[in-house]
């Protein structure tokens, strides 16, 4: 089954301008990516906890990783954020306050840390492409910066092996990929939601 | 499984209510910077007063802050991207828009209503004319002020803590006491 299909069984997809619905990853070195790129930022190191799309003001709810060709050695970590802001005091996660690194179409828009949508809640964060843009962004963001915890780890070693991560909840990142596995491909989808009918747009 | 499906978004409405107390919020950050009685303090209230009381707005309709004379600043409300050139939206006043906040929220009463439209006009006067409005206001201000801004952050359920930080509040909500106790 294509990762597609797949995604459209267990949820619906996301249709994000610019971004296929579908996208391979693969291990990539800094100087064969783009800086607007986590591999162009870290190449086959390991790359830091983060949300996808931190910088949007909606990220995208679901992500939804598919193996396709797997390795052992490489590894996925999730950390939900009950976790992660564990000892840190309220002021500071109501109040934090992000901006992203970069004006989107000509303009920026403030990002709050902790954001109401709806009847549920987004927490965000990315080391690369946001910026503190008050006191207490800037003690969350040091806080996330030196955290010690490591998550879960999930291996997706077997074609089909699949991972879907709350996006708003949990903070996911990679490990570092040995130069033997470079071949590792994983298939990336975006979801809006979970177990509906299986309608995309 | 199941999840309320909100779909992406790269960058919030400029007069979504979000985006308005997000904003507010740094400003109010800028405001207790200064002390109380430096004229920077009263301007900084000002301006997070202003995108305070259009977030209370916002929360129940954007579409409730657009400028009625030109229909497409509705359907720039409404989230569309109206087919005119060069377009550039137009809002309702502050002074309108405390207006209809004081029919739409209970707790917004005509004192509340009367004290933003004053402060907002001495905004104006720092702002457009040579005139120091803002230099040697006095406290007296401060109470009905922080008052103002409690209602309408509890319109947007939030509180003196989130926009101006614990301490601040704190003094916040001594000053509320101290005018009620002025004004009884």
């Amino acid at each position: 089954m294509q990762t597609a299909e797949f995604a459209d069984c267990i949820g619906r997809r996301e249709s994000i301008a610019g971004i296929p619905p579908v996208q391979a990853l693969m291990p990539r070195r800094i100087e064969a990516s783009t800086p607007n790129l986590y591999s162009g930022q870290f190449g086959c190191g390991a790359f830091p906890f983060h949300t996808d799309l931190a910088h949007w003001f909606l990220p995208p709810r679901f992500i939804l990783l598919r193996c396709r060709r797997g390795d052992a050695r490489v590894f996925t970590s999730v950390l939900p954020w009950d976790r992660a802001i564990r000892g840190l005091p309220t002021s500071v996660m109501s109040r934090a306050r992000f901006r992203p690194r970069r004006a989107l179409n000509g303009r920026v828009h403030l990002l709050p840390f902790a954001q109401v949508v709806g009847d549920t809640a987004l927490w965000r964060w990315d080391s690369v492409f946001l910026e503190p843009d008050n006191h207490e962004a800037a003690a969350l963001a040091d806080h996330l910066m030196q955290m010690g915890s490591t998550g879960e780890r999930v291996v997706l070693r077997d074609p089909g092996d699949t991972l879907v991560i709350d996006n708003w909840r949990v903070m996911h990142a990679r490990s570092a990929v040995p130069t033997g596995a470079r071949r590792r491909l994983v298939e990336r989808s975006y979801l809006r939601e979970l177990g509906n009918d299986g309608q995309s747009d | 499984m199941m999840a309320k499906a909100t779909k992406v978004s790269a960058a919030p409405h400029p007069w979504s209510s979000d985006a308005l107390l997000t904003k507010a919020q740094r400003y109010a950050e800028r405001m207790v910077e200064h002390a109380k009685d430096d004229w920077r303090f009263a301007l900084w209230s000002s301006l997070a007063l202003e995108l305070l009381l259009r977030a209370a707005l916002a929360r129940i309709s954007p579409a409730l802050l657009a400028e009625k004379n030109d229909w497409n600043n509705i359907y720039f409300a409404l989230g569309h991207e109206p087919r005119v050139q060069k377009f550039v939206p137009k809002s309702i006043g502050a002074t309108e828009v405390a207006t209809r906040l004081e029919v739409i929220l209970t707790a917004f009463t005509p004192e509340m209503k009367n004290f933003c439209g004053r402060h907002l006009t001495t905004r104006n006067e720092e702002l457009h004319t040579g005139a120091a409005a803002f230099q040697d206001l006095g406290a007296g201000w401060m109470g009905p002020y922080y008052a103002a801004c409690e209602v309408l952050l509890e319109s947007l359920g939030k509180d003196l803590q989130y926009l101006f930080g614990a301490d601040e509040a704190k003094v916040a909500r001594a000053l509320i006491r101290a005018s009620m106790y002025e004004s009884a």
